[in-house]
């Protein structure tokens, strides 16, 4: 009975690091094909759009670590007591940015599909270009492990999120500088209770846009 | 009299004609629309009205637009002397399309349509197709579809995004992504056949 366990307990242990690196290679595969993609979407089209990328610098680019993007769960923040990772929804997807020189050139972003395949979602984003470009070098040093994105519904914000540091453009603070996450959970609560109590009941009655 | 009547009814049967044998190209598509940012942290809504109502050649401001919805006068000042953008935070507040008040006919659904008529929306009848998604319970976003990329098996929808306030982007989705957004999101909404009244 003991060697039927021990033996159980090496088939889940080979199966998970299995599994673990069959989706690393399809998270690399998937970005490499949206790096592709993304060039020869330049290629193509011309001057019908305004992509405001330079192929060139996305082409010499190289994918950083992805980083996590949640969303903010707006009830839980409503009763937030310290802790933000206790307001936040599951990883819906991860924004990966294109770096040349510790710089981002433009960020894809990928998602978990069926049974945890990735997939590409997005390409091109400006606001995480900019904004990833603004937080502090050792951060970017760093290739941006430890950072989570964070979306915060009706307050219409992104927060970036290392630890006890958060950094955010939100009512007019800057990405360069950080200040504690607890503190900008305070002040992200007493706005989404004020939100509440404008829009609330008005968005029982429909959906609205910003 | 009777000759310039069958002129006419020629000309519209041609005309019928040639729209009815359009084909899209089955890789790029795009319709000439100039990328308005918000201007306000709320007005994707306003934005996307005015984008969708230029490209019928209807000239409209975002904060007509409001002062229309949140029945003010005051929406067009500036909040910052001297900057055109942002607008008065007195005026900053969500909404949802005004494409009647804009003067736009246009058809709607809340399921996303599929490629084929995206396609076919922006090259044979050069629309502007607006785009809503979001959270049940909380404020969504609406952007403007002005194109279309295929690269490979891979479909791309092309978007003029307000956001962010008084910058905009210009961005790509996947159509999968247009369909069934990452997360929570779902598709809320999508305008397109769109017409001048």
């Amino acid at each position: 009975m003991k060697k039927y366990l021990i033996y159980l307990g090496i088939c889940a242990l080979y199966f998970t690091v299995v599994q673990g690196n069959a989706q690393d290679r399809n998270l690399q595969q998937v970005i490499e094909k949206g790096k592709s993609d993304l060039l020869e979407v330049l290629a193509q089209t011309g001057d019908q759009f305004n992509f405001d990328i330079d192929a060139e610098a996305v082409r010499g680019s190289r994918p950083a670590m992805p980083i996590s993007y949640r969303e903010m769960d707006f009830e839980q923040l409503l009763n937030a007591e310290g802790r933000i990772e206790a307001t936040l929804k599951p990883e819906s997807k991860k924004v990966v940015p294109l770096v040349t020189n510790n710089q981002v050139v433009t960020t894809l972003s990928v998602t978990a599909k069926d049974q945890g395949a990735y997939e590409i979602s997005e390409l091109i984003n400006h606001q995480y270009q900019d904004e990833l470009n603004m937080l502090p070098e050792e951060i970017r040093q760093g290739d941006f492990r430890e950072l989570t994105i964070i979306y915060v519904p009706n307050l219409n914000t992104i927060v970036y999120t290392a630890g006890d540091r958060s950094y955010t453009t939100y009512k007019g603070s800057s990405v360069r500088e950080g200040i504690e996450t607890t503190a900008l959970l305070e002040v992200l609560k007493t706005d989404a209770v004020a939100f509440q109590e404008k829009y609330g009941e008005l968005l029982k009655q429909g959906k609205l846009v910003n | 009299m009777k000759t310039k009547m069958l002129h006419v009814i020629t000309a519209l049967l041609f005309l019928g004609m040639v729209q009815s044998c359009c084909t899209p190209s089955a890789t790029i598509g795009s319709v000439n629309n100039t990328l308005r940012p918000q201007e306000t942290d709320n007005w994707c809504w306003a934005a996307v009205t005015q984008m969708m109502a230029e490209n019928e050649g209807i000239s409209i401001s975002q904060c007509d637009l409001a002062n229309h919805r949140f029945s003010k006068t005051n929406c067009c000042n500036f909040q910052n002397e001297g900057q055109s953008c942002p607008k008065t935070n007195d005026c900053n507040e969500p909404g949802w399309l005004e494409l009647d008040f804009a003067g736009v006919n246009f058809s709607e659904s809340a399921t996303a349509q599929t490629y084929a008529k995206i396609k076919s929306n922006i090259y044979c009848g050069k629309n502007v197709m607006g785009y809503a998604y979001g959270t049940s319970g909380v404020v969504g976003h609406v952007v403007a579809v002005r194109g279309y990329v295929t690269v490979g098996n891979t479909n791309y929808v092309v978007l003029n995004d307000p956001w962010a306030p008084c910058h905009g982007s210009e961005r790509l989705l996947t159509y999968e992504e247009y369909a069934d957004p990452s997360g929570t999101a779902t598709h809320w909404n999508t305008w397109y056949d769109t017409s001048k009244k």
